[in-house]
């Protein structure tokens, strides 16, 4: 992670953050897995997007259709009750590098 | 090579006109199909839409949850299953595929699709997961992720499978007139099963001029596009689609005005094609020598067409389809009738029917067969009818029986040893004794031929001479079997040519043999109608050819253009060349091959 931020906006429930794809094999299967895996926890709408091409970050089809490489910066956005406690564990995973190696 | 000659059909529609998508692939047989796209969905499955009426459609949104649910509790036992041989890693493979069967948002797509256009489920999760395959099989270089799309196709045909049921055939049968077939490959099991009536043109992924899909087309007298890249992707279920089997070009979804410009087009091809059909001369040299001019039928729904063509008999009947994707074996009842109607339908002129000619594998699922690292060496043809004596005998009788009806030749596939044709042999002769203990009596001696298809049949045709009636040269697996070059593998698919002097030098040799027996040699490859050949065949002394029935026009003009002692010059010459390119170049010379001069 080299450029991660985090801003919240009051009131609406919607949580914006931008993350960078750190590991060496980027979104592959088992990263995507690791994902969706950490996502499908939440309630809330999760939305990752690539040169504003945006899909559901529970799909772990959309995630492998993003094809993010090592390097690769992407806005994640959530939407709902859980929306801070969601990007604060995507970011955790990013960060991680989806535990790889 | 096998290029139509057809002047007719070499334009394409004014650039002002929206075309839709266009796709190039390799012109496989000519003409022009417009009709709406089936799909095939891969491994055998085929996917049918259907309109779902508003008071069911929750009953079809619960058949798809249920379905996915399966699929997940499959899947899962396959992992447990596999838990011990397979590696945690591997194992995550099993992971992913239950992930990507709860993938939300195809989940959600599909119900929207089902609710929203009223279809069935199978063909919504098809559409839905088909655009995704897309997607990940376009991603670059990227190998990983191309091994996603295999997996997302793997969950598709589970799905489909469970909720189509494993017979397949419902969905084929469901075909609608004025169809237009897309498919990765199609396999014989594929084409058995389809309603010849219905479809109007094919476009396949895979193949040459000699696929599979490519010789059924040219039978039904319907254009294909083979090689046509990423097929299946472009083409949506239920799209409107153009099929250019003169050009090679497919286009997707063009506008009305594109279609009205194609309709033309194919009126003023078919009203061509009724008046060269006028007339009919006999295939006769300008020196009187006379060449047979035999059908190759596919299938039992040819038999209108075939008898109305003017041919002089069938040279090839396949009885393959007889046995292709179905459950059980045909029984001699089932067979005889499919002969009968055949033999009848062309009296007195010869009916040649090849005894089963499939690999294991191709076979009735009841069939106990495994799959073979090299299917095309393997358990195939006449070894399986040898094996299986009683399978064979069954349809030796049905052919002998049929033989009562008219002029039946009989001939057995991928002989390689004189000791197999005399076995073959043997079992007519006890299948005639079963039919007479039956009370059955049926002509004492019909013609028994071998097909020469291996280079071992050709080297040993002297011998084979002895106990045939007749051979029948059959180049697709000789020039396969010689060059060691898979027709359909693209990467090696110009190693296969039937102007390899190696090739010739077989055909040479069996007529060689035949004649000092004093048999005939008939030809039922591809190379029977490529108008380059013609000439030199007649040289290399074939005396019958045996085609689909959209070549005889052009071959039989062709052999009257044409002498016979020129061509057996133009032969001795071929066979003198070191390749099958310096083969081309004399032929290109030569006054005898129009064609191939420019």
């Amino acid at each position: 992670m080299t450029d991660s931020q985090q801003k919240s906006d009051s009131g609406s429930r919607s949580v914006d953050a931008v993350v960078v794809v750190s590991n060496e094999m980027g979104l592959h299967i088992r990263a995507a897995k690791v994902l969706v895996e950490t996502t499908t926890g939440f309630s809330s709408e999760i939305i990752l997007a690539k040169d504003g091409h945006e899909i559901n970050a529970k799909s772990i089809l959309g995630v492998l259709v993003l094809a993010a490489v090592k390097g690769t910066e992407l806005t994640l956005r959530a939407e709902g009750d859980d929306a801070s406690e969601a990007v604060e564990a995507v970011i955790d995973v990013f960060e991680q590098g989806f535990y790889e190696g | 090579m096998n290029q139509p000659s057809h002047s007719i059909g070499q334009e394409v529609p004014p650039p002002e006109l929206n075309t839709g998508q266009v796709l190039k692939g390799t012109a496989a047989s000519p003409g022009l199909g417009i009709g709406m796209a089936f799909v095939h969905a891969g491994e055998d499955l085929w996917v049918e839409a259907r309109d779902i009426p508003p008071h069911q459609i929750e009953a079809e949104l619960d058949r798809f949850k249920s379905a996915i649910s399966v699929a997940q509790a499959e899947v899962l036992q396959t992992q447990a299953q596999a838990k011990d041989r397979l590696g945690g890693t591997e194992s995550q493979i099993f992971d992913a595929h239950r992930m990507m069967l709860a993938d939300p948002q195809v989940l959600a797509e599909t119900e929207i699709h089902i609710r929203s256009e009223g279809r069935n489920a199978e063909y919504a999760y098809f559409v839905t997961l088909r655009r995704v395959i897309d997607v990940l099989s376009s991603l670059g270089d990227d190998a990983l992720m191309k091994d996603r799309a295999v997996d997302a196709q793997d969950i598709l045909a589970r799905v489909v499978r469970l909720l189509a049921g494993d017979d397949q055939r419902p969905a084929v049968h469901a075909m609608r007139p004025g169809t237009v077939v897309a498919a990765h490959t199609l396999t014989p099991s594929d084409t058995a099963e389809m309603r010849p009536d219905r479809v109007v043109a094919f476009v396949t992924e895979t193949g040459g001029t000699t696929s599979h899909a490519a010789i059924v087309a040219r039978a039904l007298e319907i254009p294909a596009v083979v090689g046509c890249d990423r097929a299946t992707v472009a083409i949506t279920p239920g799209d409107t689609v153009v099929v250019d089997g003169y050009l090679g070009t497919v286009y997707v979804g063009p506008d009305e005005p594109v279609l009205e410009w194609f309709r033309h087009k194919k009126a003023a091809a078919l009203g061509a094609r009724g008046s060269r059909r006028g007339r009919r001369p006999r295939a006769i040299t300008t020196d009187d020598i006379r060449i047979g001019m035999e059908l190759n039928i596919e299938l039992p729904a040819e038999i209108a067409r075939a008898r109305k063509s003017g041919a002089d008999g069938i040279g090839l009947f396949r009885t393959e389809f007889l046995f292709l994707s179905r459950h059980d074996l045909p029984d001699e009842e089932e067979q005889y009738r499919v002969y009968r109607d055949m033999v009848e339908a062309f009296g007195e002129r010869p009916v040649t029917i090849r005894t089963l000619d499939a690999g294991g594998d191709k076979l009735a699922r009841s069939f106990p067969a495994e799959p073979e690292a090299n299917p095309f060496l393997g358990w195939r043809a006449i070894r399986i009818s040898l094996a299986h004596t009683d399978i064979f005998r069954q349809q030796l009788r049905a052919v002998l029986r049929a033989a009562n009806d008219g002029n039946v030749h009989l001939m057995f596939p991928m002989i390689t040893s004189c000791q197999e044709f005399s076995e073959a042999k043997a079992q007519v002769e006890l299948a005639r004794q079963e039919l007479r203990e039956r009370g059955i009596n049926v002509p004492e001696n019909i013609p028994i031929g071998a097909m020469i298809e291996t280079p071992a049949a050709a080297l040993v045709s002297d011998r084979l001479a002895r106990d045939a009636d007749f051979f029948s040269v059959g180049t697709n697996d000789l020039v396969q079997y010689t060059l060691a070059a898979d027709r359909n593998n693209e990467r090696v698919s110009d190693i296969f040519d039937h102007f390899h002097p190696a090739v010739l030098a077989l055909i040479a040799r069996t007529t060689d043999s035949a004649q000092k027996a004093q048999i005939p040699v008939a030809l039922c490859g591809e190379m029977a109608h490529d108008l380059d050949a013609t000439a030199l065949l007649v040289g290399l002394g074939i005396s019958r050819l045996s085609m689909d029935v959209g070549s005889l026009d052009t071959v039989r003009h062709q052999i009257r253009a044409i002498s016979k002692t020129d061509a057996n010059r133009l032969a001795a010459e071929a066979l003198e060349q070191p390749s099958a390119a310096d083969v081309r170049a004399l032929l290109a010379a030569s006054t005898l091959t129009p064609n191939l001069q420019t």
